[in-house]
């Protein structure tokens, strides 16, 4: 079933937003609002567009849950969450460190 | 090479401090970011989807030694130790944030770099020749005229606000290196019969969404007209190109749409009226230029140095294959071009660490006058190298990574980002370009597959120059699963032409296999193991390849 | 909206009262004061009271322009959106081709970062979008002091200027 987020990217440094339930913005998907409908989620994403000293360009993003965890529906989605896999694992660079330390 | 004067150093110092401005200006809110994002873009500013990423101009892909050090320290400093060469000749940093940024563009200034026009609707840093200056084939060294035409465009006030973004190539050689028929302007240095130099522009042409060959829309303008008709053409462009629709917005719409004689007519009326002003060039200003460009001290050597007949006898099979593949002919006696692959399995194709950097420049100091060349298809080249140096410049580039001995070859691969890092990309391209370079590195250990240019873009933006790769590949979106298309007989050269899709998409596992069907089926069908593949395809059609891909127990 | 002007000699600043009028197609002539008309109307604008200007777009073709400009001492140029580059060939040729030597106005998205390109291209005033802060605006002209391009400023390209 597709379920609906807010994402963005942050101002600072451009790395991935998405809006939590207390209208923070987090890197990761798992803390995301999520909404069962788009109708649910045009109302935060009208308050994100507010949010332009912290963020730019929110969209609206389709996901769907897998065994508790919230996977984006796209290719682009599921990549922006985890990160790019190629250059820098093999440089020796974890995908994504800040969510690795939150996890562990 | 080009040196800075005070007004040239004070120009990237004001910029820094424009985008310095504006950057606070963003940040406090006094700027929104739809007025914002041109601002960053016509500063290589882009938002990709993990991070900014930072395009640094690099004039016709020439750096020297001081200036790679100076990328490397940025690299370093303020993203995380790896950059992108790209196949405008410039260079990408994945990761800087966005106070960083006028900071980058600070050191950049201190080395006479910066960041100006890598993006946005306006004219992009100018492309040219890796071998300009040392190419046997040479009517002219196109550099000097690079460097004029970098300085006009350089913030040039009427065009700033293009309908869509504007590309140079120029090339001074025979043969095309800049692939300049895919380029809005692309520029050839040609004599005319009186023996004069002058230029051939060819306009319109392009990839992307609506790939096109450049048609010549003047076989000769004279030299001292080159910056006038350049103006000419903009001009002319800048009113009457389509605003409506920007995916009809770039140049070679308006030509097709016109038709290359009307528009020409209208770009020589427009030039008839301004080729005696201000940017008619003088014989001083033209060889102001070229002083810059003198070349090196050679040495008066031999050409066929013992020493180096010594090494390709010797043990070391390494070695010779290296020569034979990635070591051109200089036109100086005994000296050398030589190519350094930024294509191993190491890294991603283009791709270079800090520490590679800081090699480079120390190889430079000591093989080639302290100079290296970007280049189009993603690699670096030393111009002058003795060829008594190729062998111990042979061992320091293997330990540093340059030396996978496949110089135009198979797994000499141009690639974008794709959608590892970039936010207009539909399909990953890193990874598909990782599996072919582990499928084809023992493959072509086995066989001689000779001259095969395989070119990836992850959208149909086509930066990894899909149109024009002798197999090319472009990642589309289905919805949201990647796939690709597979086109074959394309070429950027001389011989420019557009490769066609093959068949339905494959998905990202199928890829593989089937260009390696591909390229077993070239094997089988070459007419003599010197064909090289655009020629069996351009002799055979699609047919055979069809099957082989996606027929292939019935071939 | 606030309206800035720079001229070499004062430099930039706001301009306090507007002598212009803005007519559209139909509005009767004022009996006094400097009138501004749509292009649409300018072939059929008999005599004004004051001086005289018309209001055109990117769009319009200057050779359009050419019968009526010894008429004319201001020309609006409407920029519907700040990427919409057009105005700023359409006044290098009125200025150098046609030699117009009014006042050249740009209106409509108007921001900052645009104005020394525009003043450059000959633009002379400038009416600022909505919202924006002025002072911010007046410093735009200062953001470069050397230019390569011969232009509406400069008569001669980069190259010839540092041998001079």
């Amino acid at each position: 079933m597709t379920l609906w987020t807010v994402t963005a990217n942050h101002l600072s440094d451009g790395s991935v937003a998405y809006l939590r339930a207390d209208r923070a913005w987090t890197q990761d998907l798992q803390h995301a609002w999520v909404g069962a409908t788009e109708a649910d989620a045009a109302p935060l994403l009208a308050w994100a567009r507010g949010q332009e000293h912290l963020i730019c360009d929110p969209y609206l993003l389709e996901v769907s849950r897998d065994a508790g965890r919230v996977v984006p529906l796209s290719a682009r989605e599921r990549i922006r969450a985890e990160g790019p896999e190629a250059t820098l694992a093999r440089l020796g660079y974890e995908r994504r460190p800040e969510l690795q330390r939150k996890v562990g | 090479m080009y040196q800075y004067d005070a007004f040239d150093q004070r120009l990237v110092e004001e910029r820094a401090a424009q985008f310095r401005d504006q950057v606070v200006r963003r940040i406090d809110g006094r700027l929104t970011e739809d007025e914002f994002k041109p601002l960053r873009l016509q500063n290589g500013l882009y938002m990709q989807l993990h991070a900014y990423m930072l395009r640094i101009a690099i004039p016709y892909g020439l750096l020297s030694s001081t200036q790679m050090r100076a990328l490397a320290e940025i690299t370093r400093e303020y993203d995380k130790g790896y950059a992108h060469w790209t196949t405008r000749q410039n260079l990408q940093l994945n990761w800087p944030r966005l106070e960083d940024v006028p900071k980058i563009l600070e050191a950049l200034a201190k080395v006479q770099m910066h960041a100006i026009q890598t993006s946005g609707n306006c004219i992009r840093n100018i492309t040219s020749d890796p071998y300009a200056g040392v190419a046997a084939d040479e009517v002219a060294d196109p550099r000097p005229y690079c460097e004029l035409l970098r300085q006009w465009s350089t913030f040039h006030p009427e065009f700033a606000f293009l309908p869509r973004k504007f590309k140079f190539a120029v090339t001074g050689g025979a043969e095309d290196r800049a692939a300049i028929a895919v380029h809005d302007i692309g520029i050839r240095v040609v004599r005319n019969d009186a023996g004069e130099l002058g230029f051939s522009f060819l306009v319109g042409g392009g990839q992307g969404r609506t790939p096109l060959i450049a048609p010549v829309i003047r076989e000769f303008v004279p030299e001292l007209d080159l910056v006038s008709y350049a103006e000419a053409v903009l001009r002319t462009y800048n009113r009457l190109g389509r605003r409506d629709n920007k995916y009809k917005a770039r140049i070679k719409i308006l030509v097709k749409q016109e038709g290359p004689e009307a528009f020409a007519r209208q770009v020589d009326e427009e030039h008839a009226r301004i080729k005696d002003g201000p940017l008619k060039l003088t014989r001083e200003d033209v060889d102001a230029f070229r002083r810059f460009f003198r070349p090196p001290i050679y040495e008066v050597l031999p050409d066929d140095e013992p020493a180096l007949a010594g090494a390709l006898l010797g043990k070391q099979r390494g070695f010779s294959r290296w020569f034979a593949q990635n070591v051109v002919e200089h036109r100086q006696p005994g000296y050398a071009i030589v190519n350094l692959s930024c294509k191993s399995k190491d890294l991603p194709p283009g791709d270079v660490t800090a520490d590679q950097m800081d090699a480079v420049a120390d190889l430079a100091d000591r093989y080639s006058f302290g100079g290296v060349v970007v280049t189009h298809r993603q690699n670096l080249v030393f111009t002058d190298v003795r060829k008594r140096d190729l062998p111990a410049l042979y061992a320091e580039l293997l330990e540093h990574g340059f030396a996978t001995p496949n110089f135009g070859k198979l797994t000499d691969i141009i690639c974008c980002p794709g959608l590892d890092y970039c936010a207009l990309a539909n399909a990953r391209s890193i990874s598909v370009a990782a599996e072919l370079t582990a499928r084809f590195d023992e493959l072509s250990q086995v066989y001689d597959v000779g001259d095969l240019h395989l070119n990836i873009s992850g959208c149909i933006n086509a930066c990894g120059h899909h149109h024009v790769g002798h197999i090319g590949i472009l990642g589309i979106d289905k919805n949201g699963v990647e796939h690709y298309q597979l086109m074959l007989g394309g070429s950027s050269g001389t011989d420019a032409s557009l490769g066609r899709v093959l068949g339905r998409a494959l998905t990202h596992d199928e890829v593989a296999p089937a260009v390696e069907r591909v390229v077993l089926a070239y094997l089988s069908l070459r007419a003599t193991d010197e064909e090289p593949f655009l020629e069996t395809y351009r002799r055979l059609g699609p047919m055979p390849f069809k099957e082989a891909v996606y027929e292939p127990h019935h071939a | 909206m606030s309206l800035i002007t720079r001229d070499p000699e004062r430099g930039a600043r706001l301009v306090e009262d507007d002598p212009w009028i803005e007519l559209d197609t139909d509005a009767p002539l004022p009996a006094a004061g400097d009138v501004v008309v749509p292009m649409a109307r300018l072939a059929g604008v008999g005599d004004v009271p004051g001086r005289l200007g018309v209001r055109v777009d990117g769009s319009t073709d200057p050779e359009a322009l050419v019968a009526a400009l010894p008429r004319l001492s201001l020309i609006v140029v409407e920029l519907p959106k700040f990427t919409d580059g057009r105005a700023y060939s359409l006044a290098r040729l009125l200025r150098d081709r046609h030699g117009y030597d009014g006042s050249l106005r740009a209106v409509g998205h108007v921001l900052r970062d645009q104005l020394f390109f525009l003043y450059r291209c000959g633009f002379d005033t400038f009416d600022l979008a909505a919202g924006k802060d002025v002072d911010d605006a007046l410093k735009a002209f200062e953001d470069f002091s050397i230019t390569y391009q011969p232009a509406e400023d400069h008569d001669q390209p980069i190259w010839r200027r540092r041998r001079a």
